[in-house]
Parts: C-alpha cells; sequence; structure tokens
C-alpha cells in the first residue's frame, strides 16, 4: 500500500479500536460478571469491585462445588440455579447437532448445487426458486408443523429431529451459494475431462469438488452457525435438559427464579468458547473461499 | 444427485406451507369450532390496531436497519480492507457476535442495558455522567435503540465480511490505472469499488432485509416486544396469535402475510442484480 | 375419539414398547425379584413441569419412585413464560403426557378443549380435600363445579416494602391504600429515589393481569361479575381506579417503574433504588435470603393497600389428562397415587407441600401445613408470620371465564401502551372491554 496522511492513520486506528470496542467489550463485561460476587452486581452507588474476584462460579458449572456466598448461616436454603450446571451438557448437545448439520449440508449442499449448476433437468428452476421463497415463511409459523412431522417419526426429543430440521433451513442457503460458486468455475475443465471419458461422477469428485473445497467448508460452517444458534424449534422439539440446546438452556436460565447474575454470565462465557474456537477456522475457510467465488457473478 | 437434499426439503417446505395456506383460511383453534371462514382472518389480522402497530414497527425497523448495515458494512469492509495492527484479531473477532446465538447475544446486551443494575448505567453513573439510572429497555424509543444496537451487532460482521471478500476480489490494477489518472479518493471509489461489489451489495442487502423482517430471538429475549408494543414485530406477533391466543388461523395468515411482504421486497430488489449472477439467466 | 384414541395408544405402544418398557423394566427390576406382577405391569408416566428447582421435583418423583416401584416417572420441564405454549403445542400435537402442572388461568380453556380431565369424576379421594384446602385454592382448581387438581402450591400475590427504605425517610409505617403509596412515594422521591414502586410487567408474562387483579382485590374489587361481564367500563370500579392509579404513577409522577420479571425485580429491589413492589408473595424470600440478598432482612410484607386489603390467591395444581385417561384404567391408578403422593396427605402429613414451604418458601393451601412448626419456623426467616396469616384469610381467588387467558395477551400490550403514554387510561379500559366482549360472543354465542 502508498503512504498514508496522518490524517488517514487516524481515521484507521481511530475506527478500529471503535469497532473494536463496540464488539469485544460487550464480552469482557460479561467475563467481569461473571467473576464478581452478585452482591457487589447489585450495588448502588455500584461498587462491583469492593471483593476481589474469583472463578467459583465456573467451578459450581462443571463441578457442583457450591461458591462460598452461598453458603451463609441463616440463609434459606441457598437459592442456586443448579440448571447452570446443563450448560457443559447443553454446548455439547449444541455442537453435535450442528457438527452434523454441517456434514449433511457438506455432502447433500454440494451434490445439489453441482445438479443445479451443471445438470438440466425439467423444473429446475421453478424446484430453486421454491427451496428459496420456502425460507420466507417465518419459523413461527412452520413451528407446529415441523414438530407434526417429528412426531410422527418418532423423534421428539431427539438429535435426529433437530438435525433434520436445520439441515432443512440450511440447505437452501447452502445450495444457493455453492451453486454460484460452481456456476463461476470453467465448464471447459469439465468439457475436457468428459472427452477424456470421465464421468459426470469423477468430473465432480476429481475436478469440481477440489476446485471447490475451500467453499464446501466455508458454507459447512455457515450452516454449523446457523444449527448451534437456532432457539425456536429446538425449544420445542426437546423437552429435557439432557437434549436441550445452548440457546433453549440459556434462554430458560435468564428467566429461571433462583438464577444469580454471575452464574448466568459465567453460563454465556462457557457458552461462548466453541463459538471462540471456530471462528478462525471459519474465517479462513469462509471469507477466503466461499465469496471470492461468488462475487464475480 | 440432488434428489436427497430435495426430498428432505420438499417434505418439510411442501407441507408446511401448504399447511399455513389452509389454516389461514380457516378459524382454527382448540376452544372455538373449526370452520371455513375465507379470507376473514386475512382481513381481522389486516384490519386490527396490532397488525398495524407491529407492521410499523417492522417496517421502521427494517427501513433504519438494512440502510445503516448496508452503509457500516461498506465502511467497515473499507477499513478492514486497510492494512494496520490488529487488522487480523479484529478481522477473526467480530466473528464471535454473529456466532453467538442470537438468544444468547440479547442476554449479553440485556447485562449491560438493563434498567436497576446494568453495566451502562453503572458504568456512566461512576464516571460521573448521570445522576440516576436511565430505564433503557422500559422507554419504548431507549428500548427500540437497543434492539437495533444489538441487531446490527450481531448482524453486520457478516455483512462487512463478505463486502470485504468482493473489495478484495477488485484487481489491484484498477486502482493502479485510475491514481495515474489522477483520481481521487472519491472518485475511485466512486468508479472503481463500488460497481466491484455492487452484486454483493446487492446479495447483503437481501440478507439484511430477510434477517430485519423475521428477527425474532433478539427481541424475545431482550424485551419481549415491550415496553407495551414498543418493540412488538411482526414474527413475534405471529407468536402470540398462534400460541398464546390459541389463534392459528390468525397466525398463519399473518404469516403468509410477512412471507408475501419478504417476496415483494426481495422481487424488487433481485431486479437490480446484474445478469448472470443468478441461475435462471444461465439456465 | 374412538379412531384418534386407538390411533393414539398405537403410537405410544410403539414408543414404549422399545424405549419405554425398556428403561422401565430396568428400573424396575429390583421389584421385580419382590412382586412380579407389579413389574409386569410397569407403567410409566410423562410429567410436565415449568422448571421450577428441577432437582427437588426429580428427587421428589424419586422417593415417589421408591414407595411405587410399579410406576416410573418421566419429567419433561420447561420455561414458565412459555409453559403455556408449550402444553398447547404438546396437546395439539398429542405429545404423551399425563400429569402436568396448571393454574387457574389456563385450566378453564384446557377443560374446554378437553384436554384435562376433572380428578373428581376418576377418584372418590377427590373431593375428600375440600376441607383440607383453603378456599381460595380450592375455588382456583375447580371448573364448572369440578376440581380438576390438587395443589403443587398456592400463593397470594402480595404487596412488599423496604421496611429500612421507609425509616430512613422517615416513613412510620407501610402504606394503607394506593393514595398513601403515591405520598410515601413522592416523600422516598424528593429524597433521591427516582422509581419507589417497581411494577412487574412484561407481554409473555402469565401473571401480569394476575398481579393486577390483587390490587383490584386490595380496593375491595372484582374484574367480572357473575355473568362473566366486564366490571371496569365504570370508571368508578377499582378496576378502572387501579389502572388508572398506575398510569398515573407512571406518567405523571414518575414514581413507577416497569420491569420484566420478579427475578429482575428481586435483584433491582436489592440495590436500593426501589421501595415497593406486588409480586408472589414467595419472591419475599427470596428478597430476604441473606445468601444472594445484598439488603436481606430489610424487606417486608404489608397488606394489600386499599379498603378491604384482599388479595389474589391462586392454586398451581397436578392436573390429570385426557391423554392418561385414553390409556386406560391402570395409568389412571398411577396417575391418582402420583396426585396422591405430591399433593394428599401421606401418613398423616403432606410430605412434598411441606418440602416447597420450608425449603423454598413457596405458599401452600393444605390447611393442616399452617400450624406445622416447620413451616412456622422456615417462614420465621423472612416473613411476619401473624401478618401473612392475615393476608391469607382475605386472599381469595378470581371469577374465571374460559378466554380470560386469551384476553389478557390483548390486554397485556393494551397496558403496556397506557404505560408508556400512547393511550390514555380510558382508552385502554374500553379496548379491554371490547375485546373482552368480542371474546365472550363467540364462545357464549
Amino acid at each position: 500500500m502508498s503512504k498514508r496522511s496522518p490524517l488517514r492513520r487516524v481515521i484507521i486506528y481511530g475506527g478500529a479500536l471503535l469497532l473494536a470496542f463496540f464488539w469485544f467489550a460487550p464480552f469482557v463485561l460479561v467475563f467481569i460478571g461473571s467473576v464478581l460476587p452478585e452482591v457487589n452486581l447489585l450495588s448502588f452507588p455500584p461498587t462491583w469491585f469492593a471483593d476481589p474476584p474469583n472463578l467459583q462460579t465456573y467451578e459450581y458449572i462443571f463441578t457442583g462445588k457450591v461458591p462460598e456466598s452461598y453458603e451463609q448461616r441463616g440463609a434459606l436454603r441457598s437459592m442456586i440455579s443448579n440448571e447452570v450446571r446443563d450448560v457443559p451438557r447443553a454446548v455439547l448437545n449444541s455442537i453435535v447437532v450442528a457438527t452434523a448439520v454441517m456434514v449433511i449440508n457438506v455432502i447433500f449442499g454440494s451434490l445439489a448445487a453441482y445438479a443445479y449448476a451443471r445438470i438440466r433437468f425439467p423444473g429446475r428452476t421453478a424446484a430453486f426458486n421454491f427451496v428459496l421463497m420456502s425460507r420466507l415463511i417465518p419459523s413461527v409459523a412452520i413451528a407446529v408443523p415441523y414438530y407434526l412431522i417429528v412426531q410422527a417419526f418418532g423423534l421428539i426429543n431427539t438429535y435426529w429431529a433437530l438435525i433434520a430440521i436445520y439441515s432443512v433451513l440450511t440447505l437452501p442457503f447452502t445450495t444457493l451459494v455453492l451453486t454460484l460458486y460452481f456456476r463461476g468455475l470453467p465448464e471447459e475443465i469439465d468439457e475436457a475431462a468428459r472427452v477424456e471419458g470421465a464421468s459426470p461422477w469423477r468430473i465432480l469428485r476429481d475436478i469440481t469438488i477440489p476446485l471447490a473445497l475451500p467453499s464446501i467448508i466455508g458454507a459447512g460452517l455457515f450452516s454449523f452457525m446457523l444449527a448451534y444458534s437456532e432457539f425456536l424449534f429446538a425449544l420445542f422439539i426437546t423437552t429435557t435438559s439432557d437434549r436441550r440446546t445452548l440457546p433453549v438452556i440459556l434462554g430458560a436460565l435468564s428467566a429461571n427464579t433462583d438464577v444469580t447474575w454471575n452464574m448466568l454470565m459465567a453460563s454465556i462465557a462457557v457458552g461462548t468458547i466453541p463459538t471462540l474456537l471456530l471462528a478462525i477456522p471459519v474465517w479462513r475457510f469462509m471469507v477466503r473461499g466461499l465469496t471470492s467465488g461468488a462475487v464475480r457473478g | 444427485m440432488a434428489a436427497p437434499a430435495l426430498l428432505l426439503v420438499a417434505l418439510f417446505t411442501l407441507y408446511p406451507v401448504g399447511r399455513a395456506l389452509y389454516q389461514s383460511t380457516r378459524i382454527e383453534s382448540p376452544i372455538f369450532p373449526s370452520r371455513f371462514v375465507g379470507l376473514q382472518n386475512y382481513r381481522d389480522v389486516l384490519g386490527g390496531i396490532y397488525f398495524q402497530g407491529a407492521a410499523g414497527t417492522t417496517l421502521w425497523f427494517a427501513a433504519v436497519t438494512v440502510p445503516l448495515l448496508v452503509i457500516l458494512g461498506v465502511l467497515v469492509a473499507l477499513l478492514l480492507n486497510e492494512s494496520f495492527v490488529g487488522n487480523a484479531i479484529l478481522r477473526v473477532g467480530m466473528l464471535l457476535p454473529w456466532a453467538l446465538p442470537a438468544t444468547v447475544a440479547g442476554l449479553v446486551w440485556k447485562w449491560i442495558f438493563l434498567d436497576s443494575w446494568g453495566a451502562l448505567n453503572a458504568g456512566l453513573y461512576t464516571a460521573g455522567l448521570i445522576d440516576n439510572y436511565i430505564a433503557w429497555l422500559t422507554t419504548p424509543d431507549l428500548a427500540r435503540t437497543a434492539v437495533i444496537v444489538v441487531f446490527i451487532w450481531t448482524q453486520l460482521p457478516l455483512t462487512a465480511i463478505f463486502l470485504l471478500a468482493a473489495l478484495q476480489a477488485i484487481p489491484g490494477e484498477l486502482y493502479d490505472a485510475a491514481a495515474v489518472d489522477g483520481a481521487g479518493v472519491f472518485r475511485r471509489f466512486w468508479n472503481i469499488t463500488l460497481p466491484g461489489i455492487r452484486p454483493m451489495l446487492v446479495i447483503v442487502t437481501l440478507y439484511a432485509v430477510l434477517m430485519a423482517f423475521t428477527n425474532f430471538d433478539i427481541v424475545y429475549s431482550l424485551t419481549q416486544g415491550g415496553p407495551g408494543t414498543a418493540t412488538t414485530m411482526l414474527t413475534y406477533f405471529t407468536w402470540v396469535e398462534s400460541f398464546k391466543k390459541l389463534d392459528f388461523g390468525a397466525g398463519s395468515a399473518l404469516a403468509v402475510v410477512i412471507a408475501l411482504a419478504s417476496l415483494a421486497v426481495i422481487l424488487v430488489l433481485v431486479r437490480v442484480i446484474p445478469k448472470g449472477a443468478l441461475v435462471e439467466e444461465r439456465a | 375419539m374412538g379412531v384418534l384414541t386407538s390411533k393414539h395408544l398405537g403410537h405410544r405402544l410403539n414408543r414404549r414398547g422399545f424405549v419405554g418398557a425398556a428403561a422401565g423394566a430396568a428400573v424396575a427390576a429390583p421389584a421385580f425379584l419382590r412382586s412380579p406382577q407389579s413389574a409386569l405391569a410397569a407403567t410409566q408416566l410423562d410429567f410436565t413441569v415449568w422448571n421450577y428447582a428441577v432437582d427437588i421435583v426429580q428427587d421428589n418423583i424419586n422417593r415417589f419412585q421408591e414407595i411405587n416401584p410399579e410406576i416410573t416417572v418421566q419429567l419433561s420441564d420447561f420455561g414458565w413464560p412459555i409453559f403455556h405454549e408449550t402444553m398447547v403445542n404438546r396437546f395439539i400435537s398429542k405429545t404423551p403426557t399425563d400429569v402436568s402442572y396448571n393454574g387457574g388461568n389456563w385450566l378453564n380453556e384446557f377443560a374446554a378443549a378437553g384436554w384435562v380431565v376433572p380428578l373428581d369424576e376418576y377418584f372418590d379421594w377427590a373431593n375428600t380435600y375440600q376441607d383440607k384446602v383453603l378456599p381460595f385454592a380450592w375455588q382456583d382448581m375447580t371448573f364448572n363445579d369440578n376440581v380438576y387438581g390438587l395443589p403443587y402450591y398456592a400463593d397470594t400475590i402480595t404487596f412488599m416494602y423496604n421496611a429500612q427504605a421507609l425509616e430512613d425517610a422517615g416513613i412510620s409505617a407501610p402504606p394503607q391504600t394506593w393514595e398513601e403509596v403515591t405520598e410515601q412515594s413522592l416523600q422516598l422521591k424528593e429524597g433521591g429515589m427516582e422509581h419507589p414502586f417497581v411494577y412487574e410487567f412484561t407481554n409473555t408474562l402469565p401473571n401480569v393481569s394476575e398481579a393486577f387483579a390483587s390490587m383490584v382485590f386490595g380496593r375491595g374489587g372484582e374484574l367480572i361479575d357473575e355473568e362473566r361481564n366486564p366490571l371496569w367500563t365504570d370508571p368508578e370500579s377499582p378496576a378502572a381506579q387501579q389502572l388508572h392509579w398506575l398510569v398515573e404513577a407512571k406518567n405523571e409522577h414518575d414514581i413507577l417503574t416497569v420491569m420484566d420479571h420478579e427475578t429482575t425485580i428481586t435483584k433491582a429491589m436489592n440495590t436500593g433504588q426501589h421501595a415497593f413492589t406486588v409480586m408472589f408473595n414467595y419472591n419475599l424470600a427470596a428478597l430476604n435470603n441473606a445468601a444472594t440478598s445484598p439488603l436481606a432482612g430489610q424487606f417486608a410484607l404489608a397488606l394489600m393497600p386499599g379498603e378491604t386489603h384482599e388479595c389474589y390467591g391462586f392454586a398451581k395444581f397436578y392436573n390429570m389428562t385426557q391423554m392418561a385417561v385414553d390409556r386406560g384404567p391402570e395409568v389412571i391408578d398411577a396417575v391418582g397415587n402420583f396426585i396422591q403422593y405430591f399433593a394428599g396427605e401421606v401418613d398423616g402429613s403432606y410430605p412434598v407441600a411441606k418440602r416447597w414451604a420450608v425449603e423454598q418458601g413457596l405458599g401452600f393451601a393444605q390447611i393442616p401445613l399452617l400450624d406445622d412448626p416447620d413451616v412456622i419456623e422456615a417462614y420465621s426467616a423472612w416473613v411476619d408470620v401473624p401478618l401473612w396469616r392475615e393476608q391469607l384469610e382475605l386472599a381469595r381467588a378470581r371469577r374465571q371465564a374460559i378466554w380470560y387467558g386469551i384476553w389478557s395477551e390483548s390486554f397485556h400490550p393494551l397496558l403496556g401502551q397506557a404505560l408508556n403514554g400512547e393511550i390514555t387510561a380510558d382508552e385502554c379500559l374500553q379496548q379491554a372491554a371490547d375485546t373482552w366482549n368480542e371474546l365472550k360472543a363467540s364462545v357464549e354465542g
């Protein structure tokens, strides 16, 4: 890049600092909230740091060891939201479901996209449009029909139900993005391979997929994130805490009568860790692969 | 090859869409006798004051957030396209708010905005900027602002990243040539950058519109549509009609209306998409 | 009905055949050694609750299963703000549910929909509890002269205040009337307390209209007459007056602030920025719980302000579903055992209800527990027991209508708009009456 004027540097660094503050400050606040006793958080005028921070909330979430402040004498049975202990399990549930959704998207999404991009069949455009448009109906309206489908298959409160629903919700998008990408790949390579006598399968496996791999993984990770975040269907489909996903557990926790705020913050922090771990691969694959092909059109 | 995906999708689309259309023409409630009522539900829903309020709020929300998202998205993408210390951290880190479940994002910000012991009030008070805590979540205009802030917080990262990818795909030679011709910053933006990212701008706008119209989780966890009906949007209203008032006919009619409205907006936007960017063009 | 039932049974058998029976057999194995018959008759009950202290619920279930090894109980729990929606979904889709929590506000619509069944039609013992349960709770569990459940807990919605804050402001006694609430609030506001009164309100909470009802009861009023016509259309009615009070407190005097949930209010009260609130009475236990509340010990009960000091009393209860009945007599018997253990008399005591009262501060309706020394001792830690009993005697249930819950979903946003100052109190009352009359007409014709 060329030399920059001082003004430009000020704008760039000022903007970057502002963005960093906007995006990261809430996370810092969550962490602070999770390590301070709740009495400090509730103090007015605020004296948050009157007591030293500690990690007892995290200890409770993972081991069940009750924090000291809860064991004061003379109190009623300590009001402690034992449901926060479901959080690690909920994170696991979310990861299991989201991973399966990602795999399904990678496999079926790329197959469908390839079909749309390369193979002509009757009703192709209509089918494509219908699938895309069907996503316009708000989730709330399809919650009951989806529930009935899931129930008809006897899958209430199972991973399978969530995996199926999230796959349905994410596949159209994956297909769209990958179709756009496949269309961007020069068809001449296919032609050449076909002349050599390669079957469509071989072309897909040995040429198209390797070329499109970053995009495919990127789209897969995108579907992972959507599945990891979904709330409404998970709310209806899961009926016991050992199957609930993170958004459902945290949503219920926040309205729990005996929730303490530092516990809730610690739960949120724990629930954020997988997201944190995923941010780097998402960046690598999604941004570098996924978009560059689709953009040029 | 597309058959497995298509089958699964068909089961989960044809049936719910058909069911929604069917129910929307009936009284469908466990406590009132079910019967066909034609377009009565549509008339009731569209004519009701709640619908008009919620539709107004939704349109207002979309009208504010969509341009805001797109403009901020371009600015952030331009910024991230520059090289500066910490760029990589910002690029990767900003994925966090987007990847966070929206319900959880709502809770994170609730902790900030809470009226009586939220972090924002505590910070402002400690800094001596306010003498009394501000009721962020229970004052209508402030609550609406709060919902917008959280929405931007969660959606801006993806918008910016898509646009950044588009920026990076613009060949550098174009800028070099323009610089030789003596074009200024704004000329270069207008003549090279903007046309270069136009297809992506359309995609991002489409995405922002869809998100703005179907935003449910943030409202649900941050304000529950309140105070009063200040942040009640159409999707949330659908939930209330169906599950709280047991009026599945009206709920379905509402859902169809929302879908048609989104469709209309998208059809208008699709007209701007350049030839070749969509499947139909090359079919 | 017959078609539905057999189809439904088929579905259940499938599910149970592979999963339920295996699990049930595993749990009931020790019992099999003692009594082959009971193992063969292993019955699984699906029990649905809102998720308050689920660990205690599960522990109670375990105890029940020890006594009744032939019954296994599968617990499902859901958040309180979405409980109604969850149950509607379960009933519509016929998701196996045999016993569930329920409340008076939903009993009418669930019973009218045929989803839940009256206890007294299936169990002789049901009506024998009438003299052992507080009248308001009994009334809340009754629909069309049939009793539908026995209480999980029963409580009142009461007026709470920060005694320390009042003392500091030189106020000697808590308010007796709503006018005094205003006066004292203004006095506290003088002293720098921005919003002395916290009002629990959000559109989604089922208990908003109940809290409103409780304040109206304090003035000696009711919401509807015996023919289920709205009373608040009369501007002199207690209901209209109380609505005006709320709107004026918020918009004219600026002494009232709104918060979305009892947990938020409990914490907000503990910041010392507020002095008065109206909530479920058990929240006083949380307010005065030294483990989590910085200002524990400062909070006290006052009789509901108003001319008569009456308040709203309710019962949350165990309810048998139509689905349980469809499964046959064994299941009905098992549900009977279950409800009797959880809410009824066991060996001369009420172990589960007592446990909730002692450990969590939940209210109860089982009259014998009123004199139980353990309960009194536990309650003394957070409430003035004689005053609490006085308020309990003044508690009454609300008149019911099938569409009450549905109407309240329209009423909440109206009330919210009035509190926002977007419509006037009179407009709110008028529109609430219009909605009520529309619903009434569509049900009663």
